[in-house]
């Protein structure tokens, strides 16, 4: 060591800890090793590690060994399959990840439906989830002509796709084919109805034009259908019906439990009285087919089919409950005591009608309107008593119910031209009773003088 | 420098710690002194080497085995250092030298030796205080080479040069160093 070296070596050797900062310093040590003891009881047997020194900041980072690769490799793959597939799901038409939605997620499932029958529920599902989508973008004003071309587009696509597994279905099996077009048409009318619901509310006329657009390509769709009466009028096709419309029936009333709690006592109501209504058609289809009324029975097993599917739609479907009403879905169809009730309710309001026209006569100077009237008059009483004949001994409900309304019209007609000579203050349409032919008395009233015309001559 | 090999028990866990303290014993002052010439600050020397024995502990409780204590160590501390030169960086070397530097008045209170010793330790603590004054460089290597007594080849594996680069690098340090104390540029 020459002298400078020795000299340095000297200058600096003079500098060190004093002695208490050593012993605080070591104590120090000691004391962070008792409280992070070493892991060698718990560490694995022999680590890898690809740096040499780890523990400064310039030299921290994280190892990448081979299994925490795999490990990353895996969570990314996890991230992809899983996490992106479920972001794209709450996907509408121009986000980014619809694309993936429509084209992969949709597919993979499309591909899981082995059977042709599977396969048209799916796209039948498809067609109401573009529907959907649809209707979303148009209630938040985002329905552009793109959006909503490439959603025609789908649906398009979505229906000649069932069409075609429609097609191979009737070629394997005839009477699934059947029901299954059942399902498939009422999901067209369901999702009609709801756009002609979103079309009367609509706002904005550029969006009544998209949703009117969407519910033409709806109704296309659906007359586009092969006629679904031909083959099935047979046995083994009321065994299927029947077996369908039970195991329909049975899934909407676990539905009904299920929503209990979430809908009013109203809508429960509603919805079992449709239930009933159901009952009642499959007991009279029953009694037709004993009676080997094979075709009438089926044609009542598919409208309970249909029937049963749109109230199974309304209750899973919370887009359908809010925005539908269930009166327009699945019409309250009455029972014969109804039917009675309500001829026999209406039959005393159109005498009330009656007398008041006549009161009315008496006052007419015009005698050509006079003689209008009185035939009129005339004519209506022979309808009623029709109705009343057909009533008292039990004749033909169907007939008593078209002379009852043909009676209503023409009474409405007296009542409206003889409005000038008295003001009524509680006349009474039988049909209005009914709550099913509001619009006939503001049609009717064109047509008034015409029809007693006519009548007299 | 660092090697990994198996780890088995409490023996193995004894062992470690006992190596760890020894290595306490045996560098913790040499460790100081490097540090004090590279920042010339007493209390922060202190706190790096602590920072380094944890640092290192840290490493070795984990599992991991060191063979050479001495240069894995030297190299901790020269992370820390770096580190501690990049929270200065705002601030300038004279106002480090002034503000933080190394008085003479801690070299006299290190003083332990006769008016003799003092006088020779003159030029050396002139050459030690001149080191400091240099660049970083030249500080790392002159203080590796000459305050801690480390040879070109452990060095070289320190800074991770060849030792062909190390030499010339000592070579133009101390020039510069003889320039600095000679002519006290």
């Amino acid at each position: 060591m020459n002298t400078f070296e020795k000299k340095i070596k000297d200058a600096s050797g003079k500098i060190r800890m004093r002695a208490s900062e050593r012993a605080l310093l070591r104590e120090q040590i000691v004391s962070f090793m008792e409280y992070h003891p070493h892991l060698s009881a718990t560490v694995s047997k022999k680590k890898k590690t690809s740096i040499l020194v780890p523990y400064t900041e310039k030299f921290s980072y994280i190892q990448f060994t081979p299994w925490r690769i795999r490990g990353a490799v895996a969570s990314c793959a996890l991230l992809v399959a899983v996490v992106t597939p479920l972001l794209a799901e709450q996907t509408v038409p121009g986000d980014v990840l619809y694309p993936m939605k429509v084209r992969i997620n949709e597919e993979v499932l499309s591909q899981l439906s082995f059977s042709s029958y599977e396969k048209v529920a799916w796209e039948t599902r498809r067609v109401e989830r573009r529907i959907a989508e649809a209707r979303l973008l148009a209630k938040e004003g985002k329905l552009t002509d793109e959006a909503e071309a490439q959603i025609t587009e789908t649906v398009k696509e979505h229906t000649a796709s069932a069409q075609k597994e429609l097609a191979v279905l009737r070629e394997s099996d005839v009477d699934q084919a059947a029901v299954a077009q059942v399902v498939l048409e009422s999901a067209f009318d369901v999702q009609s109805a709801v756009l002609d619901t979103d079309q009367q509310l609509s706002s904005t006329t550029e969006s009544d034009t998209q949703i009117r657009a969407l519910a033409t390509v709806v109704r296309d769709a659906k007359a586009a259908l092969v006629p679904n009466t031909a083959d099935i009028a047979t046995l083994s096709s009321y065994e299927r019906f029947v077996a369908s419309v039970e195991e329909s029936t049975t899934r909407a009333h676990e539905l009904l439990v299920s929503i209990e709690e979430s809908i009013s006592t109203e809508e429960r109501s509603d919805i079992q009285r449709r239930f009933e209504d159901i009952n009642r058609r499959i007991d009279e289809t029953t009694k037709m087919y004993d009676t080997q009324e094979t075709s009438t029975s089926v044609e009542g097993l598919k409208s309970a089919l249909s029937d049963t599917q749109k109230l199974i739609s309304f209750m899973t479907d919370i887009d359908v409950r809010t925005g539908v009403p269930l009166d327009t879905l699945v019409p309250k169809q009455l029972t014969k005591e109804e039917r009675y009730a309500y001829l026999s309710e209406s039959r005393k309001h159109m005498n009330e009608n009656v007398a008041r026209v006549h009161a009315r006569r008496t006052a007419i100077v015009d005698a050509t309107l006079g003689e209008k009237i009185t035939v009129g008059l005339e004519q209506a009483q022979s309808l009623l008593a029709r109705v009343d004949a057909d009533i008292a001994l039990e004749g033909s409900l169907e007939d008593a119910e078209v002379a009852e309304k043909e009676a209503s019209v023409l009474v409405q007609d007296l009542l409206l031209m003889t409005d000038s000579l008295d003001t009524p203050t509680n006349v009474l349409a039988g049909s209005d009773a009914q709550g099913t032919s509001t619009d006939t008395t503001t049609a009717s009233t064109t047509t008034a003088t015409e029809t007693a015309t006519s009548t007299a001559e | 420098m660092a090697k990994q090999i198996s780890q088995e028990g409490d023996n193995v866990s004894g062992n470690h710690e006992e190596r760890f303290l020894k290595a306490f014993d045996d560098y913790a002052d040499a460790l100081f002194r490097h540090a004090s010439i590279r920042i010339s600050d007493h209390e922060r020397a202190i706190e790096l080497v602590h920072d380094t024995f944890t640092k290192v502990w840290g490493y070795v409780r984990a599992g991991n085995s060191i063979d050479a204590y001495r240069p894995f160590l030297y190299k901790v501390l020269g992370n820390l250092i770096i580190d501690e030169y990049r929270r200065r960086r705002t601030e300038s070397l004279d106002a480090i030298l002034e503000d933080e530097g190394m008085d003479t008045g801690r070299f006299d209170e290190l003083q332990e030796g006769s008016l003799q010793e003092t006088l020779n330790m003159l030029d050396g603590k002139r050459m030690v205080e001149a080191i400091q004054i240099l660049p970083p460089l030249y500080q790392e290597i002159l203080t590796l080479r000459f305050v801690d007594g480390l040879g070109p080849k452990e060095i070289a594996e320190l800074i991770e040069e060849t030792e062909n680069v190390v030499s010339v690098r000592i070579n133009r340090g101390v020039k510069l160093l003889r320039d600095a104390v000679i002519n006290g540029t």
